[in-house]
């Protein structure tokens, strides 16, 4: 599963640090630098640099204003603190690895208490991943978040409140550094999240209870777990989604191999990891085929070949999720070398864009 | 950790039923007793790195530093590992998480409160990291302040004695910590009873163990416990310290996949809260129900 460019392009200090030319695109009212973010519960930004400050607090400090990601998401808060699911949460299985973390995270006062402040501290624009088990709790979150956003930045601008997310005046706000992801997806909670994800009529209802309170980016990120994908993707869209997140894991299970036992603490995990590439691939281009709005692919991404599947397949940006658990930098280096693909191609990043398509 | 580095085999060694891979790492910052890295060969059919102690290390010349890691084949990674050659390269990520940071601060030869004495237990393949912490030892006695521990006694249990040729690797540094002046004891047991009498490591740490020792153990969870009960019974002042091993997917505080259930309930990290920790933290002050002198010993 190491892919062939590991061996050629260094990371981490070694890595090309320039930021990749040519590749500048947006998110609704975001601007990026490059299409490559990270996929939500996946990358710790801040534990990479405690990490790194354990021998090099110099490199702590480069790291983080020069975050391998073009947008930071972090992972999924909910409204109260979870402890998440009991171990073991992890297994490697063949080509990814299930987890069952259960979305442990210290609730939103916790999250806007200790976590925005360093988030907004980020050079790039942060997409906050919410959680919820019912309608009330992705509203409520995103209300406090909100609140707390114009304390820290200022009030959203005027128009772009009057029209949502059509008269957003870049730069002018907060609304250009930070969106929302709805994880209407996880399928390690055992109420909720998923099951919101996985009903059209219900996806609908939350994200236009979400689209009242919240003024800017909007992403929906949606299951796989549903015979079709397609439909919820409508809905969302309909309901005011400025973009979807395609997709989060397939829900798995994996025994342990003396009792015959589920082996995860959690009974069921999500399975990501290449294993599933095919499968986000064939979801991403269905939507794509179906909603004319963005879409943010992951599933499987770990080279450069695959960034550029899911851009044909109709993602405008991708995340890379397990794959970054062996490279932080991982990001980056997809950046940098997507720059060069194209450039082999002769292509512009929006002229691969859907190209599968055509 | 410094960043993710191509690192080179420039030596594989069988020793007994593991292998010992002595990689050239470019970049890599010393690591402290008890810290890891994650290895993944270059090329590999798995899709995560593994985790492993750092066994020794020799500071760097202008291509890196030589890291040690001793490895037990039990799967599909650890099989890649211990395969490679010479020449070979395999990802490494380190060092990473808190090791057995407080051997700097044990109560040393005189010290009020403490016996001086410091126990080294392992089992299985857990013997890995205390090569590095003998050296470290070292180094403790030749700053000469603070005096030495008065002896170091190194109580290792094996499966067999295939598995307990891992002894030779321990030679050298407990030959080095002696000529500091340092008394060193180096005993191994063996479950099949191929090194004398049979029986569990935690039967030499019963009677070794002393009020005012300080214990340092890495192995199977079981050996750990059992170990702690040990602690618990010999009295006040006998503390432990244990490295512990949960499945990873980062090693750097990511995935939170690693946790582990503390004595208050808590789930730490064991690849950042970890991989040491300290008994009372792990096991708390009660006695495990479970942690039968016998309920542990050496395996992996
Ligand atoms: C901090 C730390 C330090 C370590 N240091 C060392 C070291 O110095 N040397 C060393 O050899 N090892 C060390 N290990 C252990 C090493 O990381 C594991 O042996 C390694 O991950 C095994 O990988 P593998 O692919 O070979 O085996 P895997 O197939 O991944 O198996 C790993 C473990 O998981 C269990 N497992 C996997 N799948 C299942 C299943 N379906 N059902 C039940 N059980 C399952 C296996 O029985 C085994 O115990 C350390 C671990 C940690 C956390
Ligand atoms: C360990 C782990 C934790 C995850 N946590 C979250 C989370 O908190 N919120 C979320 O929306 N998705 C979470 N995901 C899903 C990923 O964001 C992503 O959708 C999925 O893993 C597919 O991408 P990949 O195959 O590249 O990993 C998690 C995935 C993994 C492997
Ligand atoms: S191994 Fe990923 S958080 Fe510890």
């Amino acid at each position: 599963m190491n892919d062939a460019h590991d061996a050629t392009v260094g990371s981490g200090a070694n890595a090309p640090s320039r930021t990749p030319h040519g590749l500048a695109t947006r998110l609704g009212p975001i601007e990026l630098s490059h299409p490559i973010i990270n996929a939500s519960g996946t990358l710790d930004l801040f534990e990479v640099a405690a990490t790194l400050a354990d021998v090099d607090e110099a490199a702590a400090a480069a790291f983080l204003a020069d975050p391998p990601v073009a947008a930071y998401v972090p992972k999924t808060v909910t409204p109260h603190p979870r402890p998440g699911n009991p171990p073991p949460r992890i297994l490697e299985t063949a080509g990814g690895m299930l987890n069952s973390i259960g979305l442990p995270n210290g609730g939103i006062e916790a999250f806007v208490t200790r976590e925005l402040p360093r988030l907004l501290s980020l050079p790039c624009p942060v997409i906050l991943n919410v959680g919820g088990f019912a309608r009330d709790d992705y509203v409520e979150v995103a209300a406090v978040l909100r609140v707390a956003l114009e304390e820290a930045l200022g009030e959203a601008h005027e128009e772009a409140l009057g029209e949502a997310h059509e008269a957003v005046v870049v730069g002018a706000s907060w609304l250009s550094r930070v969106g929302l992801e709805l994880n209407v997806s996880c399928p390690n909670v055992h109420t909720g999240c998923m099951s919101i994800g996985s009903d059209r009529d219900e996806t609908a209802a939350v994200v236009a209870a979400v689209r009242e309170e919240w003024p800017g980016l909007l992403l929906v990120k949606l299951t796989p777990n549903v015979t079709h994908v397609v439909p919820i993707a409508r809905a969302a869209a309909e309901a005011g989604a400025d973009g979807l997140s395609l997709v989060n894991t397939f829900k798995g299970l994996a025994l342990d191999r003396v009792s015959l036992k589920p082996y995860l603490g959690g009974v069921t995990g999500g399975l990501s990891g290449p294993a599933i590439k095919p499968l986000a691939l064939r979801i991403v281009y269905e939507v794509r085929a179906a909603v004319d709005i963005p879409l943010v692919g992951m599933g499987g991404v770990g080279s450069v070949q695959d960034v550029l599947e899911f851009l044909a397949c109709g993602a405008s940006v991708v995340a890379v999720g397990a794959s970054g658990f062996r490279d932080p930098w991982k990001p980056r280096t997809l950046a940098v070398e997507l720059e060069a693909a194209l450039e082999a191609r002769s292509m512009a990043l929006a002229e691969v864009i859907g190209m599968a398509h055509e | 950790m410094k960043d993710r580095a191509l690192a080179t085999v420039l030596h594989r060694a069988r020793v007994g039923s593991m292998v010992l891979v002595r990689l050239g790492v470019p970049g890599w910052r010393s690591a402290r007793p008890g810290q890891f890295a994650m290895l993944q060969a270059e090329g590999s059919g798995c899709f995560l790195p593994r985790a492993f102690s750092v066994h020794a290390q020799r500071e760097g010349s202008s291509d890196g530093s030589e890291v040690s890691f001793l490895i037990a084949p039990i799967g599909a990674a650890t099989d890649e590992l211990v395969a490679l050659s010479p020449g070979d390269r395999v990802w490494a990520l380190g060092p990473l998480g808190r090791g057995f940071d407080i051997l700097g601060e044990l109560p040393r030869h005189g010290a009020p409160g403490g016996s001086g004495r410091l126990l080294i237990v392992g089992g299985g393949v857990g013997v890995a990291p205390f090569v590095l912490a003998l050296e470290r030892l070292r180094e403790i006695a030749a700053a000469s302040t603070g005096g030495a521990h008065s002896e170091v006694l190194l109580l290792f249990g094996f499966r067999d004695a295939v598995q307990a040729d891992a002894l030779t690797l321990f030679e050298p540094a407990v030959a080095a910590l002696r000529a500091e002046g340092v008394p060193v004891h180096l005993e191994g047991i063996c479950e099949d009873g191929s090194l004398g009498r049979p029986g569990l490591v935690t039967k030499l740490l019963e009677e070794h163990a002393r009020s005012g020792d300080a214990v340092i153990a890495c192995g199977a969870h079981a050996m750990c416990e059992a170990v702690w009960d040990i602690c618990l019974r010999t009295g006040d002042g006998l503390d432990a310290w244990f490295s512990l091993e949960a499945g990873m997917a980062c090693g750097f505080g990511s995935c939170l996949g690693c946790v582990m259930p503390m004595a208050d309930g808590v789930l730490a990290r064991v690849c950042r809260e970890g991989p040491v920790f300290s008994g009372r933290e792990v096991f708390g002050e009660a006695r495990h129900p479970c942690a039968a002198p016998d309920a542990g010993g050496g395996g992996s």
